[in-house]
């Protein structure tokens, strides 16, 4: 039972990184927008269902399966197969960061849903298993693939300097 | 016969110790007599036994399988110390890799950089996300339930309650235009000071055609002021003090509950009646034997926001 004290603290501590997650996973503000919006709506209505210790999970659980299902259709060619993505490079970055950010957007879904969850968010494997519904063994083999796929959009070290 | 051209066929089992003795003091004999030879003989014997290679194969992770496809054992060492998920073994393997060889210790380096950091946004207008300590649904909620309740005892009250004295002849909620009407009782008597004339500012002049007094028509109505406005309906949109209200004959009256239109005078509208009007109302109807339950004008209060206009039929 989440009272309503708990609920908006949780717009306070959550939104933000929840955003943050939908707006990467979507690259469209409104887009992001709406799936928090849908994410704490459905938080409110099933607030005396959900325990307040896992509310972020919570949050991130609907926003990624909201994605997965919805707009996932609108970019069907990006294939949860990731063994035959290529990188493609961009010389013009100069800083490595922002290269990063461009090269997360060129990974699979379930990829750059994990290794989100991962670096911006801290969950576990575990935890990430609960949000995704993967089983740990398949989060841990995206984890491992993602990093193997930035570090080959890192080609050059030069550009690390 | 050893000689200086084979001693070196018996040399080896010599120094090896595989010699029969016979042969063993044969080829010592031959030792003692050729001094330079027994000198090189010996000289093996201080010699150290020489040892297996110390050399490593280079780059044995190399050799080595990933559990992850796509991964070489390198990588997989590296990433699992970056996600902090590396046993102490491999821990160990990973600080040797790294140290021996520049490129591990390069990868290492270029790995540890795919580590995302978040970006800096935040979302847009959080405090429209926010709930409010007032729960509006569950007010509304709970008025429609208490409407409904009340609707469910007038009901009630009304199937199971007799005339009195056939005072109350009728009562009609039509679904639209909510009106009461009730016909009063012949018997009734006049009140008394009334002395003014009748000050409605504006009333139904299709059913008042003409200015009232209170002596003249003292039959009729007696108000000394109207005192809301309620809208801009035409028809019966005017609310009447009922303190003021006085019937002194036999006639038929119909109070008419005229829905408002604008929200804001909507409320104070409510308020107003509820506060004044219906004990007022009650407690008149109650002087004239007029059983009126304040339940009934809670019901329509409650369930719209009403305007009181009184008009003879």
């Amino acid at each position: 039972m989440i009272s309503l004290e708990q609920y908006n603290s949780a717009v306070d501590k959550y939104a933000d990184g929840l955003y943050r997650f939908a707006l990467k996973m979507t690259g469209d503000r409104d887009d992001a927008q709406d799936l928090v919006q849908d994410a704490f709506e459905k938080l409110w209505k099933n607030r005396k269902k959900v325990d307040p210790e896992k509310i972020k999970s919570y949050l991130f659980t609907i926003v990624y399966h909201k994605f997965i299902d919805t707009y996932r259709k609108k970019s069907f060619q990006a294939s949860l197969d990731d063994t035959n993505i290529e990188p493609s490079y961009d010389d013009s970055y100069s800083d490595v960061m922002e290269f990063l950010q461009k090269a997360i957007d060129q990974l699979p879904e379930v990829q750059k849903s994990v290794i989100l969850l991962r670096d911006w968010e801290g969950y576990s494997y575990k935890e990430i298993e609960q949000i995704t519904g993967l089983n740990e063994s398949q989060v841990k083999v995206y984890i491992f693939r993602a990093r193997k796929f930035l570090r080959e959009f890192i080609k050059d070290p030069k550009i690390l300097i | 016969m050893i000689n200086r051209y084979n001693y070196e066929i018996y040399a080896l089992d010599y120094l090896e110790g595989r010699l029969s003795d016979q042969i063993k003091q044969e080829f010592e004999l031959f030792l003692e007599q050729n001094p330079d030879i027994k000198n090189e003989i010996l000289s093996l014997v201080d010699q150290p036994i020489t040892h297996p290679t110390s050399q490593s194969f280079p780059d044995k992770f190399s050799l080595k399988k990933s559990s992850i496809q796509g991964l070489s054992y390198a990588e997989e060492l590296i990433i699992s110390d970056i996600e902090g998920i590396a046993s102490p073994r491999q821990k160990s393997e990973l600080k040797e890799i790294t140290t021996s060889n520049k490129h591990y210790a390069q990868e290492y380096n270029i790995y540890q950089l795919t580590k995302l950091q978040p970006l800096q946004a935040h979302y847009p207008n959080k405090e429209s996300l926010k709930k409010k300590v007032i729960n509006f649904p569950t007010l509304a909620k709970n008025a429609i339930a208490y409407a409904a309740l009340f609707i469910l005892l007038f009901s009630i009250t009304t199937l199971l309650k007799k005339p009195d004295k056939q005072i109350l002849t009728s009562i009609q909620l039509a679904p639209k235009t909510e009106q009461i009407i009730f016909t009063l009782p012949a018997d009734l008597s006049p009140l008394p000071n009334i002395s003014r004339p009748i000050n409605i500012a504006k009333t139904d002049k299709a059913k008042i055609s003409k200015p009232l007094t209170t002596r003249q028509h003292a039959p009729v109505i007696a108000a000394t002021r109207p005192i809301m406005r309620l809208a801009s309906d035409t028809n019966s949109t005017y609310r009447i003090a009922l303190k003021t209200f006085r019937i002194n004959n036999s006639a038929t009256y119909k109070i008419n509950f005229s829905q408002q239109t604008k929200k804001k005078t909507l409320y104070t509208s409510l308020i107003d009646i509820k506060s004044q009007t219906k004990y007022k109302l009650s407690s008149w109807l109650e002087k004239q034997g007029i059983r009126l339950s304040r339940t009934e004008l809670l019901i329509k209060i409650k369930s719209k926001s009403y305007g009181i206009s009184v008009a003879r039929q």
